[in-house]
Formats: structure tokens, C-alpha cells, sequence
């Protein structure tokens, strides 16, 4: 009886809460609670909470002024240990001696803490917090583990919620086929569209450049150093239209995975690559080349195109831009089979994405005060307190530009870009490994980081670069491709965590080992007689991967995360 | 002495040395701690280990992680690669760092002497890491080694050495000895100064010159540290390590000579969280490695060298 | 002593040849070995950015310090520095001492059940429990952020003890059973009569005893991750080395006019600043150890 009669008293609760919500204009924006930058009450309670991150880093200085100021506002002192070594014997260890620090950001191995019970649920904790709920609590089910509690606060990301909308613009597309710039402006500024187009603009740069500023010319480079091999394996799944999916292909109609890697776009993507190696546009040793040989020979300039991720050779962009040459950067262009739609970039849901459950902060049963954590993170979410963390103060460290978004001023803008800067003077190192909003917010329209932000990405272009956007008739480069497509909820398969030890994960890992084997060989087949026959021996060595284990554990997940 | 010794019992002649046994008991008891305790981990091979669940909870799967070792074709192939690298390592190891202590020990000037020797182990610190990008420029098909051969006029067109499997092997053996040929020869600089000068004057007197001298007084000298350090190593035969193969070989060009046990256990067990696999394969190592030592021991034993027992 | 000269003339075109071969050969050897820790050097002194141009020779291209700037600049360095300092000289010494006093008690003759003990040890050289075992074991020690956790687990190291054993077995006998019969114990006879006459053999342990110990990061890592006190030299130089594989991920610097230079720390810059920091304390002790190698050569050389 009591039971039910408390339901019913939940439900109307609920009922009211919405109705509040929908009709009431001030509670549109829940992050004021504590009205900004305004010290919690135990403030005077220092208390200091550690934290594992997997990735590698750096503590931010014990001066840096802005985490100064949020200990002092909260009491709270976060104490970050950063991965050195390898993660899963960090992790390893963590869980065979139950030694959990306070919290630990595990991303995707997140699923091996929760199974060894490293977390405490939260799915009843995030309602109680104003900032919290107001990020998470729309999709609160999506963050359960298959066991029916949720232990993460997913970071990375905008779910769906009342307080952000999502589609800052696309400025870039971050992965693909990268084509010089001035190769585009050779050919006139067109679009190449299919692997055809975009050799054919490459060989007759070729053919007019042996030479570029004294560095022989190279046409085409496929890094393949170790984990970088996404060059080499990857490209098959945008030709036939997908994003960066993972080791399968997913048919939007069907949402059946099926392997892209032994397909007739995979064989005529290698045939395509040999012809070019045969013709001398690609050279044997690009095979070879260790991934420091691979920047330098980018940062000379003299490199026409490559299929890569951005973050991957940011660094040789920075060397070219720092060189004022600006019109040998490169901008990525959609390449597909023919008369394919390009699915390379990942659109956002306007109403936010849906937390995958694992890419967030778990608080470990170890934890001293969980309460007070997340009180903690709970003030970090207000409006105020993120704006003060990535904009710092108007007028000093930003200003509106005419369009009226947010740009920052110079000295701010060299300050963000030094990380060792930024990791000392800002508080960036908390915003980046604690919940955090992305995107737009939807009471005033303006951007919630410097990377939402239209002014200051524009604001931050070169000359050359608004030239080159003009001549094109576009405002960024992204819109070189088709309109971004919003990813179907299971995106993607390579965010899917797999069975320690199971089928599914070592038939992935033989997947690698074997394209990795063949697709070098096939590059470099000396004629079309010893291409074929490497391709049937990668047909017979592939298919002898227990593929059905991966197929079916994908189809699996998928199911389960469209809710069939 | 001698003849009373052999009639009283073993007990006797125990406590007789009781005093070593007092020096040596400890050091038994400390290893057993640290070295053989630990060892119950082993159980862990026959299971599907989870380090949430503990030895306990785990679940037990038999003979499963070595099935899958030994019926997969590249576990075999990972094995072949480590024993020809290891194997290459070992001989061109050691011929290098004994050849390079003997000339060493020829140098007269002292001076001259430590500082060739300083300088021979410097490699010895710098990371696989930095030594392997540095073979990788030397070959570039425009690094040193390819001028050099096209100066010659012994190519014309630069060789791809690290797209071509019949060349992986040495140029990891070239590294290894690059880097470590100082460092090695350490053990026999120090074994050549504990020689008993006597001896070279004996042979000075004999009328021996340096080769003569060097071929017997010298090497004989060093030979037990040889035999010894020799016979150790080969128990490592199945360590080849992964760096370097890692490092020079992961392209797909030569994965099929680059892969080791070692990398192998690493792709298909610890970065798949499957700690069992891992131990599965130091298992057979184990195995392998104490038959091969006490092998080459019994050996070294029956030829009269100076061994480990 | 008996007229050296002679022979020394009969032989003298020989001994020419040999010895500017020879010299030569050690010359090739210094530039071989000299350039890779050179070209290191050069690379840490340059900067981060340019050096991802490559082709960084003997001699920086564009100065700076920036790298060693990153590796100082750190406020757990003197905790670090003197964890990895007393680590080093506390591992070598008792390390050296139990090789050596295991390796003195396994060349007795009279020690009965040698042949046994000696396998008792040799064996553990190849064998590991592997990872997680071993954790258990320290954990259940307490060793866990414990300092002891850098001294007890390698305290008796199998290897060294077979290589002291095989020099101790090299040396006459008449040594120690001149010491025995003088009514001395064993341990007194270990202490005073064997051990000196190992020096040359002993250096070289200690070396490597020290090489070892000063190098390692992994048990840090392993055993004591977030302990202030307990933090290395090479742990907290691996923290800044895996920071600064991080920093090329950031897509943040992907965006934008990036004229202005920003000083960036790359894993080929810091990993040289790193090997220079932390090879440096060993190249300055070498030559102290160095002595015990040469003096016996050098008296079998005046000798001759």
C-alpha cells in the first residue's frame, strides 16, 4: 500500500515539476543557484579529493590563480593523478588491490571499474543537485549500467537537457582525405568528390611542382606507425558513406553492421592507391615512415595530400602556419564512391546526444565524501563559474565581436593555446576532467566554450584562409562536405567496449594484425597479377577471423543501445 | 683431515659450516618470499582472470589460455622470430663486447683508454625510443647507409631496408650491438683486470707477443665469465623484449619476422585485460628458459668449463 | 724485469701496425657510440617545435632550454631527487653486500646441498609471477607507499650473485683456506679476505645495481602513483614525458592563425631533456668506479 500510495506521490511530483518547467521562464536556467561566483558554506572545511584521470598530463601549478580562487570559494582542493605508463596496468592493479583513489575518469575501460564494483551509484544523488540534474537528469536511464545504476557523470559531450543546445557550427571536418590548399587553388577551387578527382588534381600539381621550395614533391602519404594505422585501414568506411565508425560498417536503413575491410570499395581503394604507388605519386617508404618522420616531412610543405585526423598532425600545421605558409595547410575533402553521399562528419543532435554511460567520472567507494564532491562539481556547472573558468573577465580576456559572439583578445588567445600556460594560469585542467557544459546556451544564445564559439574561430583565421573560404563562397571549411548527418544513438562502434578476453575482442585485434599485413603488401603489389593474388590471401586469412563473434557482439550493442 | 671428514655424517659436516649456513639461510628464506610465494599467481593461467574478482572468484577454464597459445599459427610464428633475434643477439652480443675488451685492454695510453670506454656505453642510456629514430634517418632511403652504398656504386636505387623482411633481423641485431656492445663489455674489462699479472709475465718470459698473449692469457682468462654470462642469457632465449621489433617492424610490410612472444602476449592479453594469456605465456617461458639453462649447464659441466653449479 | 727491451725491438714493426689499427678501430668506435648521445643532446638543447622539422645534427639549430626549463620546473623535484638518490645508494649497497655474501657461501666446497641451493636460486632468475601477483604480495607486505618498497623487492639478484660467484671461483684457493685455517670464520674470511679482492667484479655490480635503481620508474608507478613522498627522479620525468604525448592530441591548437610561437614541450624534445637529466649523475660517478677496472690492468702493464 504505502509503496503505491508513495509512487503516486513521486508521479505527481514529477507531473508538477515538469509543468514548472515548461511554464515558468526563470527556471529555464537552473544554474544559478548559487548565484555565481559565491563561496559554498563549507568553504571553511578544506578538503581535498584525488582524482586518476586516464590520460597522461600535469598538475596545473600550486600558484595557478583560478584553482586558487575556486578552493577558496568551495574548500575544495582537486589533486589529479595523471596516467604514467600503461593504463590497463594502472588500472589493473587499481582493481586487484581495491586501492581506488576518491574518483577515476577511466573512459572507455570505465566498464571494468563498474564490473569490479569500483563505483557508487548516482542515479539517486543527481536529482538532488540543482546543476547537476539540470545536465543529466533528462537521461538519467542512459547512463545505467546493464546493471541498472548509474555511476558515471558522462563528460564530453552535450546530452540532452534544458539549458544548452548543441550545434555550435561545424567548423572542420577533423578526419579524411587532406588535399593542399594550393593544390585546391591550382585546379581552380573545385570540390573533388571521388578518389579519381582527387589524384587526378594531385598528379597535375605533380607533374607542374617536381618541387616545392627545394624539397622533392610527394604526392601521397599513408601513415602506418603502430596504433596510427587509420590511414592504412580506415578509409573504405567514409568511401561508402560513414563516419569514423570503428571496425564495422553500420547500414543507417538496416542498422546491420557488416566488415567494410574485404569489400569491392576496400579493393579498389588499394588498387587505386598501387596505381598511384606505380605511377610514383605514393613511394614505397611512406609505408615505413615512423610517425616523427611523418611531421617533419609534412611541416616542409611539400607533402600534397594524406588521409589522417586533424589532432594528429596539428603540430606540423602549426610549424607551416608559424612559417607564413599558409597556402600549404590542408583542408579535408569529401571523398566517396561514387555518387555516395559523404557521412565524414558527425552532426549534432540539436536536442544534445545521449550519454553512453562510461565516458564519465565514476566516485569510487573509496571516495572520503561523496557528498561534498558533488556539491563540488554541482557549483563548477553553474553559467558563472564556467564562463569565469574558459572566458575569464570581459574586455580584459574577451570581447563581443560585431556579430555578437564571443571572441578572445589576443594576449587571452596566446595564453589558451600554451598549454603549459593555460594549465598554470587558468582553470582549465578542472573544467577539461569534470562535468562540464559544450555548446550554446539557449537563455542568451552565446557560446559555452572558446571551441563553440563562431567569433573567435573566425576571429583566429589568417588572411590567406578567409581568402580561400571566399573564393569558395563558404564560411568554414566544413561546408566543403554534404550537411553533417546526426549519428543514430549507438555511434559509434569503436566507443563499444568488448569483453576482456572474449571472441569479439580478439577477433578485433586479429582484424588490425591481418588488413595491417595485406593492405601494405597490396600497395606496393608490383602489377596487377601479384595484387590479385595478394588480395585473395588476404580474403582467405580474413575470413578465417572468427568475424561472426565481433558481428554479433556489435549487433548486440547496437540493439541495446537503440532500445530494440 | 680429509678421511675423517668423509666418515662423519652429513649432519656433522653441516654443522661443521654451520656459519655459512647461517649467512645463506636468510637469503633462502627472503627469496622464497619474493620469488616463489608469488608464484601461486599461477593459478591464474588456468582461469579467466578478472582482477575485480580475485584469484577466488575468477573462473577456472583448464587448459583454455594455452590452447589458444599454442593453436594459433602466429604464436608460433611470434616464436620463431624471438628465438632467431634472440639467438642472433646473443652471439653478435657477445662476439662484439668480448672482441672490443680485448682491443680496449691493448691500449697503452690510459687516458685514451677510459675515455674510449666512457664513451662505448653511452648508448647504453638512451631509449630504445631515441636509438630507433635515429636507425630509422640512417635508413631513409635518403639516411647514411644508402649514400654510402650508392657512393660505392653497390646500388643505384636506395634500399628500403624496413620494407624488406630479410633485412629485419640484422638491422635489430645491429641495433642491439649499437647500443649495448659498451655496456656488455663492462663485466669483461673487469674480469680482464682481475687477472693474475704473473701469468702475462710468464708468458712475456716464454717470449709471447700481444696476439699470443692475448689468445692465451687473456681470453683464458675471461673464458669462465664467458661460459657463465653465456649460459644465463641463453635462458632468455625467449625474451627478445618488444621495443625495437615494436618500434622498427610494426609496419605491414614486416610484421611477419617483427612480432615476438612478447608483443603477441601483449596484442591478445594485457591490452584486452587478459592477464591469464600473460601468464600462460610466462609459464611456458619459464619452462623453456630453466630446461635450456640447466641444459647448457649439464653441458659446460661435462666439457670441464666452469659453470653455474 | 730481465731485459724487456730486446724483445720489445724485435718486435716493434708489428706492435706498430697493430696499435694504429687498433687506435683507429677505438676511433671509429668513440664516433659511433659519441654521435647518437651528441645528436640527444643537441636535441634537447633545440627548440621543441623546430625539432619536429627532423634533421637536428650534432648542434642545435635554434637554442633553448625550454625542455630542461619543463623537466626543473617542479614542485616535487627535491622530494624526487632525493627519493632517487638515497633509492640508488641504499639498492647498491645492499645489493652489492647480499650478491656477494650469497655468492661467497655458494663457492664453498664444503657447503653441503650446493648443488641445490644454488639451483634454489637460479631458478627464480626464470621465473616471474607476473604483475598482479606481485602486487598482492607487496600490498600484503605493506609495502604500498612505502620507501622500503624501493630496497626489499631486488635485494638479492640472482644474476650478480652467479657472476661474483664465478670471479670468486677464478681466485686461487690458497686465498681462503689460508684465512680458514688461521682459525678465521667464514664471514670474517668473506669480509676481509675475499671481498677485496673482488673490487673489480663488485664495481661492475654496483654499477649496474645503481644503473638500475636509479633508472626505474615502473614500481613507482606500480606501488606508490600518487604519493607526493614517495615520487622518483624518473617517475616524475616519465609524468612529463607522457604529458608531453598529450599535448599533440589537443585539437584546441588545431584551429587558427598560430603566427605567434608558443612554447610547446613535444615527446622528442622532453624525452632528450629527460636522458640527459637522468644519465648525467651516472656519467659523473663512472669514472670513480672506472679506477677499480684499470688498476689491475695497469699493474699486469708495468708489470710486463
Amino acid at each position: 500500500m504505502s509503496k503505491r500510495l508513495l509512487s503516486i506521490v513521486l508521479s505527481l511530483v514529477m507531473l508538477f515539476s515538469l509543468v514548472s518547467v515548461a511554464g515558468g521562464e526563470a527556471a529555464k536556467d537552473p544554474t544559478n543557484v548559487y548565484g555565481g561566483l559565491v563561496a559554498l558554506d563549507d568553504a571553511n572545511d578544506p578538503i581535498t579529493f584525488t582524482i586518476f584521470v586516464r590520460d597522461p598530463g600535469m598538475e596545473p601549478a600550486a600558484d595557478n590563480p583560478v584553482l586558487k580562487k575556486i578552493t577558496e570559494l568551495t574548500g575544495v582542493t582537486i589533486k589529479f593523478e595523471f596516467l604514467v605508463g600503461d593504463l590497463d596496468t594502472r588500472l589493473g592493479v587499481m582493481m586487484a588491490g581495491e586501492e581506488y583513489p576518491d574518483a577515476v575518469f577511466a573512459g572507455d575501460a570505465s566498464m571494468r571499474l563498474i564490473d569490479a564494483g569500483a563505483f557508487i551509484p548516482l542515479e539517486d544523488e543527481i536529482p538532488k543537485y540543482a546543476n547537476l540534474n539540470a545536465m543529466y537528469g533528462g537521461c538519467i536511464d542512459n547512463l545505467k549500467a546493464e546493471d541498472g545504476h548509474a555511476y558515471e557523470l558522462e563528460m564530453y559531450g552535450v546530452f540532452r537537457n534544458n539549458t544548452v543546445v548543441n550545434p555550435s557550427p561545424i567548423f572542420e571536418c577533423g578526419l579524411g582525405f587532406y588535399i593542399q590548399k594550393a593544390v585546391l587553388a591550382d585546379a581552380g577551387y573545385k570540390i573533388p568528390h571521388t578518389l579519381d578527382e582527387y589524384f587526378d588534381m594531385i598528379e597535375a600539381y605533380l607533374a607542374k611542382n617536381p618541387e616545392i621550395d627545394g624539397v622533392k614533391t610527394s604526392g601521397f602519404e599513408i601513415l602506418c606507425d603502430g596504433w596510427r594505422n587509420w590511414a592504412l585501414l580506415n578509409p573504405a568506411q567514409n568511401l561508402m558513406g560513414d563516419a569514423n565508425d570503428g571496425a564495422m560498417f553500420v547500414d543507417y536503413q538496416t542498422y546491420e553492421p557488416s566488415f567494410y575491410q574485404d569489400t569491392d570499395t576496400a579493393y579498389n581503394l588499394y588498387k587505386k592507391l598501387n596505381e598511384e604507388f606505380r605511377k610514383g605519386v605514393i613511394s614505397a617508404e611512406t609505408l615505413t615512415m615512423s610517425y616523427d618522420q611523418y611531421i617533419s616531412k609534412l611541416t616542409t610543405g611539400a607533402v600534397l595530400g594524406f588521409y589522417d585526423q586533424n589532432w594528429n598532425f596539428g603540430q606540423a600545421m602549426d610549424l607551416l602556419k608559424a612559417d607564413g605558409k599558409f597556402d600549404r595547410t590542408y583542408v579535408s575533402v569529401p571523398i566517396t564512391n561514387p555518387g555516395v553521399r559523404d557521412g565524414y562528419i558527425e552532426g549534432k543532435n540539436p536536442d544534445g546526444s545521449l550519454p553512453t554511460g562510461l565516458n564519465g567520472i565514476g566516485i569510487t567507494t573509496k571516495c572520503k565524501n561523496p557528498e561534498r564532491l558533488l556539491k563540488f562539481y554541482d557549483w563548477l556547472l553553474q553559467r558563472d563559474v564556467q564562463d569565469y573558468i574558459q572566458w575569464g573577465e570581459e574586455g580584459k580576456d574577451w570581447v563581443r565581436t560585431e556579430s555578437g559572439s564571443k571572441a578572445f583578445t589576443d594576449e587571452r588567445r596566446a595564453l589558451w593555446r600554451d598549454s603549459a600556460r593555460r594549465r598554470d594560469e587558468t582553470g582549465f585542467t578542472v573544467w577539461n576532467y569534470s562535468p562540464a557544459w559544450q555548446g550554446i546556451y539557449k537563455i542568451d544564445g552565446d557560446p559555452v566554450t572558446s571551441g563553440d564559439s563562431a567569433g573567435e574561430y573566425l576571429a583566429s583565421q589568417s588572411e590567406y584562409d578567409q581568402e580561400f573560404l571566399k573564393s569558395y563562397g563558404i564560411e568554414y571549411p566544413a561546408e566543403m562536405h554534404s550537411e553533417p548527418i546526426v549519428r543514430p544513438d549507438y555511434f559509434p562502434v569503436w566507443a563499444m567496449s568488448l569483453e576482456d578476453g572474449s571472441a569479439a575482442a580478439i577477433a578485433n585485434a586479429k582484424i588490425t594484425d591481418v588488413t595491417t599485413k595485406h593492405y601494405s603488401r597490396l600497395v606496393l603489389a608490383e602489377d596487377d597479377a601479384a595484387f590479385d593474388k595478394i588480395w585473395d590471401e588476404f580474403l582467405t586469412e580474413f575470413h578465417a577471423i572468427d568475424l561472426d563473434a565481433l558481428k554479433n557482439e556489435v549487433t548486440r550493442q547496437i540493439a541495446v543501445k537503440m532500445g530494440f | 683431515m680429509q678421511m675423517q671428514a668423509r666418515k662423519t655424517g652429513v649432519w656433522k659436516r653441516i654443522s661443521k659450516s654451520k656459519s655459512l649456513y647461517f649467512m645463506i639461510i636468510p637469503c633462502m628464506i627472503y627469496t622464497f618470499i619474493f620469488s616463489y610465494y608469488p608464484l601461486t599467481g599461477w593459478i591464474m593461467a588456468f582461469q579467466n582472470f578478472k582482477p575485480a574478482k580475485g584469484y577466488w572468484g575468477s573462473k577456472f577454464v583448464g587448459l583454455d589460455q594455452f590452447r589458444f597459445l599454442f593453436g594459433d599459427f602466429e604464436f608460433w610464428r611470434a616464436f620463431r622470430n624471438t628465438v632467431a633475434m634472440s639467438l642472433l643477439n646473443l652471439i653478435f652480443g657477445f662476439l662484439f663486447a668480448i672482441v672490443f675488451a680485448l682491443l680496449l685492454n691493448e691500449i697503452r695510453h690510459s687516458g685514451f683508454k677510459r675515455i674510449t670506454q666512457t664513451v662505448s656505453y653511452l648508448p647504453h642510456f638512451l631509449s630504445w625510443v631515441i636509438v630507433c629514430a635515429l636507425v630509422q634517418g640512417m635508413l631513409a632511403s635518403d639516411g647514411i647507409v644508402n649514400e654510402v652504398l650508392k657512393a660505392l656504386g653497390a646500388t643505384d636505387k636506395s634500399i628500403l631496408f624496413l620494407g624488406e623482411p630479410a633485412y629485419f633481423w640484422w638491422v635489430v641485431v645491429f641495433a642491439n650491438v649499437w647500443k649495448e656492445m659498451g655496456w656488455n663489455s663492462i663485466i669483461y674489462i673487469a674480469a680482464i683486470s682481475g687477472i693474475d699479472p704473473a701469468l702475462y709475465e710468464a708468458a712475456e718470459l716464454d717470449g709471447a707477443g700481444r696476439f699470443r698473449k692475448m689468445w692465451h692469457v687473456t681470453l683464458p682468462g675471461i673464458r669462465s665469465t664467458i661460459v657463465v654470462l653465456m649460459i644465463m642469457n641463453l635462458g632468455s632465449i625467449l625474451n627478445a623484449g618488444f621495443e625495437v621489433q615494436y618500434l622498427l617492424g610494426s609496419n605491414g610490410l614486416l610484421v611477419d619476422v617483427s612480432q615476438t612472444i612478447d608483443i603477441f602476449v601483449l596484442k591478445y592479453g594485457m591490452s584486452i585485460g587478459n592477464y591469464s594469456l600473460a601468464t600462460a605465456a610466462g609459464m611456458f617461458k619459464t619452462v623453456i628458459s630453466v630446461a635450456l639453462v640447466f641444459g647448457a649447464n649439464a653441458i659446460a659441466n661435462r666439457l670441464g668449463e666452469n659453470s653455474l653449479m | 724485469m730481465t731485459q724487456p727491451y730486446p724483445v720489445m725491438h724485435k718486435k716493434r714493426f708489428h706492435i706498430h701496425t697493430f696499435d694504429i689499427v687498433n687506435v683507429l678501430i677505438m676511433l671509429l668506435v668513440i664516433v659511433i657510440m659519441l654521435y647518437p648521445f651528441l645528436n640527444t643532446v643537441a636535441v634537447s638543447f633545440n627548440d621543441a617545435q623546430d625539432t619536429l622539422r627532423g634533421g637536428i645534427g650534432l648542434w642545435p639549430r635554434v637554442f633553448s632550454a625550454y625542455s630542461y626549463e619543463m623537466v626543473f620546473k617542479n614542485r616535487l623535484m627535491m622530494t624526487a631527487a632525493f627519493n632517487s638518490v638515497a633509492r640508488t645508494v641504499l639498492a647498491t649497497v645492499l645489493c652489492v653486500f647480499f650478491a656477494s655474501l650469497v655468492a661467497y657461501v655458494l663457492s664453498r666446497q664444503e657447503l653441503v646441498g650446493r648443488k641445490f641451493i644454488t639451483a634454489y636460486f637460479l631458478v627464480t632468475m626464470y621465473v616471474s609471477a607476473g604483475l598482479i601477483p606481485t602486487y598482492f604480495l607487496i600490498k600484503s607486505l605493506g609495502l604500498l607507499n612505502n620507501f622500503l618498497v624501493y630496497i626489499l623487492p631486488g635485494l638479492v639478484s640472482v644474476y650478480n650473485v652467479i657472476v661474483i660467484k664465478s670471479f670468486i671461483q677464478s681466485l686461487p684457493e690458497s686465498l681462503s683456506e689460508a684465512a680458514i685455517v688461521d682459525g678465521a670464520g667464514h664471514f670474517r674470511c668473506y669480509w676481509s679476505v675475499i671481498l677485496p679482492c673482488c673490487k673489480p667484479v663488485l664495481a661492475t655490480v654496483a654499477l649496474w645495481c645503481a644503473v638500475g635503481a636509479w633508472n626505474s620508474w615502473f614500481d613507482t608507478f606500480l606501488y606508490a602513483p600518487n604519493a607526493d613522498h614517495m615520487t622518483t627522479l624518473q617517475y616524475e620525468m616519465m609524468k612529463l614525458l607522457s604529458s608531453s604525448m598529450q599535448t599533440g592530441r589537443d585539437t584546441s591548437s588545431v584551429f587558427g592563425n598560430n603566427s605567434e610561437q608558443a612554447n610547446i614541450i613535444t615527446p622528442v624534445s622532453i624525452r632528450a631533456a629527460v636522458t640527459i637529466v637522468a644519465s648525467v649523475p651516472i656519467l659523473v660517478v663512472y669514472p670513480f668506479l672506472q679506477k677499480y677496472f684499470v688498476k689491475g690492468v695497469m699493474l699486469g702493464a708495468v708489470k710486463g
